[in-house]
């Protein structure tokens, strides 16, 4: 019986590397994609002084001060980040709260729990309402202008559509 | 009375517009002040006064103009002096009534019903701060309750006004805690705003009065 055992069990090791790994079974990715598919995240006990840039998404949560460059990629203020710093990113999202000004390439959005301190320099703005704001918004001239496409508009890739979105 | 019959204010749509939901109005003073502004600068400056009102600036600045949005708070009335025989005497020093931009640069700006908001003593003093910022030729607008029903004096929250387009905007009440508010009559919001010029006083059907006002081209 133990004879008959011996390869059963075997044959189970043998056997087991081959199932269970497949929960760990990832298409193989190199440091770079991993990177770009989950943004980079500042948790809320991080306070960065100076100059921040990078090249991909980031969410920051903790306290910055100084200045932020993500220059085409997506910036978000979590609920718990306090900004003291000039932004450049291609869009923004703030849950937080910023103080400085905000240029972004694509989009500037302020939730309900934002509140921003400073100009805003993008093609597309949305204030949700309940957002504290204090500044000033510059979309350009025409950004959203419906009635004609400008050279400028073309230029710049924003498309008018999408541009009048409102909070 | 004509301005009257041609805003359909009738008796029943007063009836109807007292807590009715909101709907769409028109404003004709702010197409008139957008027509104007926008066809004489590239980017003109605007400054909107309305805490509940960001949507607003939000569409101005997507039709081109640079939007500059500050809190206004209203100034509480002044505090009276008191008498030793328990009257009230002469008002006492009044806290400064300021809005934070520099003199002559704004095109345009929209009060929205902070008037409302401002006791009738310190009205002349909003006016003036008004017309500080205003560039000489600029256009203020003000909207303001007309609502005789509810007395000189009363409670309510500010309002949140909604541009649909340059000549039609949605209010709609806030949840944002009731302020004292009075209903100042056309005379005095007019004598108030002496140094500038008003232009229309459209009445809505919500019994809401929209000043267009001018500042003199000729201001020193």
């Amino acid at each position: 019986m133990s004879l008959w055992q011996k390869p059963e069990q075997e044959q189970n090791r043998s056997a087991a590397p081959t199932t269970t790994p497949k929960a760990h079974v990832t298409p193989p990715t190199t440091h770079g994609e991993n990177r770009m598919s989950k943004p980079a995240n500042i948790g809320q006990s991080v306070q960065i002084n100076g100059e921040l840039t990078g090249q991909e998404d980031l969410i920051i949560d903790g306290k910055i001060d100084g200045k932020i460059m993500l220059k085409d990629h997506q910036l978000t203020i979590g609920p718990n980040g306090h900004i003291n710093a000039e932004v450049h990113a291609k869009s923004v999202q703030i849950n937080g709260e910023v103080t400085g000004n905000i240029t972004a390439d694509d989009k500037v959005e302020i939730s309900p729990s934002g509140s921003v301190q400073g100009d805003i320099c993008a093609p597309r703005v949305a204030l949700a309402d309940g957002s504290s704001f204090k500044g000033s918004i510059d979309m350009g001239r025409k950004a959203a202008s419906s009635s004609s496409t400008t050279s400028e508009n073309v230029n710049r890739d924003v498309p008018l559509s999408a541009s009048a979105d409102k909070d | 009375m004509l301005r009257w019959l041609q805003s359909g204010h009738t008796r029943e749509a007063t009836r109807e517009a007292t807590g009715a939901p909101a709907q769409e109005q028109t404003c004709p003073g702010m197409a008139r002040a957008l027509k104007r502004i926008l066809s004489k600068k590239e980017q003109p400056e605007v400054l909107d006064l309305g805490q509940f009102s960001r949507s607003a600036a939000v569409y101005l600045a997507q039709r081109g103009a640079r939007v500059y949005v500050e809190d206004f708070e209203p100034p509480p009335p002044s505090p009276k002096r008191k008498k030793p025989n328990g009257g009230e005497g002469r008002p006492v020093a009044k806290k400064p009534l300021v809005i934070p931009q520099p003199d002559r640069k704004f095109d345009l700006v929209l009060a929205w019903e902070h008037g409302d908001f401002v006791p009738p003593d310190r009205l002349k003093d909003f006016a003036a701060e008004l017309a500080r910022v205003l560039v000489p030729g600029g256009w203020l607008l003000m909207y303001a309750q007309d609502n005789p029903g509810a007395g000189s004096e009363h409670t309510d929250p500010p309002a949140c006004y909604r541009l649909l387009a340059d000549d039609r905007f949605m209010r709609t009440a806030t949840t944002a805690p009731a302020q004292r508010r009075w209903t100042h009559p056309n005379r005095a919001i007019e004598r108030a705003l002496a140094p500038l010029s008003v232009q229309s006083i459209h009445l809505q059907r919500n019994r809401i009065r929209e000043f267009l006002v001018r500042k003199p081209e000729a201001d020193a």
